[in-house]
């Protein structure tokens, strides 16, 4: 995963125990870990126990593109001097195509990938996330929202009917 | 997962409801407020936690527990609470010490403030600053069924205001061009049973207009009250008769006449619904808000009162409508 040999890499080890080389580069943006690596710059290798080794993946995945993608637009500044706009807006564009494709995932994937974000606070990857979980509810019945997220529904029936007659503006749409 | 005890472990089950509850409450706050509304019913946690950050003290409270009771609950809610941050705060004002209520929902940056005033708690018609220069208010509503029904606002600025309800309240040109000038992204204003005392409201942030069952000028208001909303879409006129015409035939002259009274600029409205006396006095009144209009889809009649035909009419609009085309039989 080094694009060169100067730069640090730093072992990132899943709770399961597998390890992941990445540069320091992507590693800091995690702000967790970036915290830990300015707390005590000669660490290399951080075990991260919350976080399993297929998650941890994913999270390294989105943070190299974000970073191959802030890269790619500052050296294309430098190039020209300064940066074009339509350029910019279609690397914009890019990177929210690949966001999008980057989310087509499961609720269980999904859910395991909010707490890592929260975890190793990568707050690109958390917004989008639970962006993505509220798209998920949006326009739906509560009906469909518990099978969706498989959510157990443990009110009574009494219950329920308050809650429904509280907002009956809330249930129009689904029912 | 098996070989650290510091994962959470989590229920394959139901993942989201065991997310981290502030967490959680972004995800709700991202939810426009129907949708927010459908998760209280889905199981006791999500009740909870939309009660958390969706406080509500209304009616059902006070009518329960009786004033004193009502303050206490209130009080000691508000202390105990511990989440940041509001999504919607409704409240019944009983006296000058409510202000510190309304004071703890705008400190929490509450995006929506539901206000009751009683009949007899109004002691000082005015709403505490603090609430009139809120950045992060969305929706604001004032509902008040006070003997004294005015409202005093010398000035307020609610740069994040969307959406306003009045009900039963006077509203004078102070407060008109308060509305008018200081709610730079207001784009629903409703007034319902108000008292409408200002010569002139205007706004191109609006979109939705809802004046219903309102009084509107005075006997003492010369000239035209002025309506002056240039992106306005959706307009909702439910009229009656200003209180001071009693006599029937001053109440026909007047709506005769109503262009002299009434200016409206509605030039970009889509949607049109009149009801009350447009349509019980005479079906030309109409025709005033017809020739107002260029691009009109939807009209509909509320003929709910007094009725000159049994239920509200609606239908699209043909391309060049007048009033002439209209045909509503009795």
């Amino acid at each position: 995963m080094a694009r060169s040999s100067t730069e640090n890499m730093i072992t990132l080890m899943s709770s399961d125990g597998e390890e992941f080389m990445v540069t320091e580069k992507v590693a800091r943006e995690c702000t967790t870990i970036r915290n830990m690596l300015e707390d005590d710059c000669v660490i290399t290798n951080i075990p991260l126990p919350n976080v399993t080794s297929d998650i941890l993946s994913m999270v390294i995945e989105y943070c190299m593109e974000h970073v191959a993608a802030a890269e790619k637009a500052a050296a294309e500044t430098a190039e020209k001097g300064s940066s074009s706009a339509p350029a910019a807006a279609k690397a914009n564009k890019d990177l929210e195509e690949w966001d999008k494709a980057f989310m087509n995932v499961d609720v269980y994937t999904l859910c395991d990938l909010i707490l890592a974000a929260n975890y190793l606070n990568v707050s690109g990857l958390l917004d989008l996330t639970i962006q993505t979980a509220a798209n998920l509810i949006k326009g739906k019945s509560p009906e469909q929202i518990r099978k969706t997220f498989h959510i157990q529904n443990d009110l009574s029936l009494e219950e329920e009917e308050k809650i429904r007659s509280q907002t009956p503006w809330a249930f129009e749409k689904s029912e | 997962m098996e070989n650290s005890n510091k994962v959470p472990q989590l229920s394959r089950n139901d993942m989201l409801s065991h997310l981290p509850a502030e967490i959680l409450l972004v995800i709700l706050s991202l939810l426009p407020r129907s949708d927010a509304a459908v998760m209280r019913c889905l199981s006791r946690t999500w009740r909870k936690l939309y009660d958390s950050v969706f406080l509500s003290f209304f009616c059902d409270e006070f009518d329960r527990l009786g004033k004193k009771e009502y303050m206490r609950h209130v009080k000691t809610t508000l202390r105990r609470r511990k989440e940041k941050g509001l999504e919607s705060f409704q409240v019944i004002w009983l006296h000058k010490k409510s202000d510190a209520w309304l004071h703890y929902a705008v400190h929490n940056d509450a995006k929506s403030i539901h206000v009751i005033y009683l009949r007899d708690a109004w002691e000082q018609h005015i709403l505490p600053d603090r609430l009139l220069y809120s950045g992060s208010l969305e929706e604001l509503a004032i509902y008040s069924y006070s003997r004294k029904p005015e409202l005093a606002v010398c000035d307020m600025h609610l740069r994040s205001l969307r959406r306003l309800i009045i009900l039963s309240l006077t509203i004078d040109g102070d407060f008109s061009y308060l509305v008018s000038r200081r709610c730079p992204v207001l784009k629903e204003l409703y007034f319902v049973s108000c008292k409408l005392e200002f010569k002139e409201l205007a706004s191109k942030s609006l979109r939705n207009l809802t004046i219903e069952r309102c009084c509107v000028g005075t006997e003492y208001t010369e000239g035209s009250v002025t309506i002056n909303t240039p992106n306005l879409q959706h307009l909702h006129y439910n009229a009656v008769w200003p209180d001071y015409l009693r006599k029937k035939q001053d109440r026909l002259e007047y709506v005769y006449d109503i262009w002299t009274k009434l200016d409206v600029e509605i030039p970009e409205l889509k949607t049109l619904t009149l009801g009350g006396l447009w349509l019980t006095g005479t079906i030309h009144a109409v025709d005033y808000f017809l020739q107002k209009t260029g691009s009109l889809e939807h009209l509909t009649f509320l003929c709910n009162s007094r009725a000159i035909v049994s239920e509200d009419i609606s239908f699209p609009c043909p391309e060049d409508l007048y009033s002439s085309d209209l045909k509503i039989k009795g």
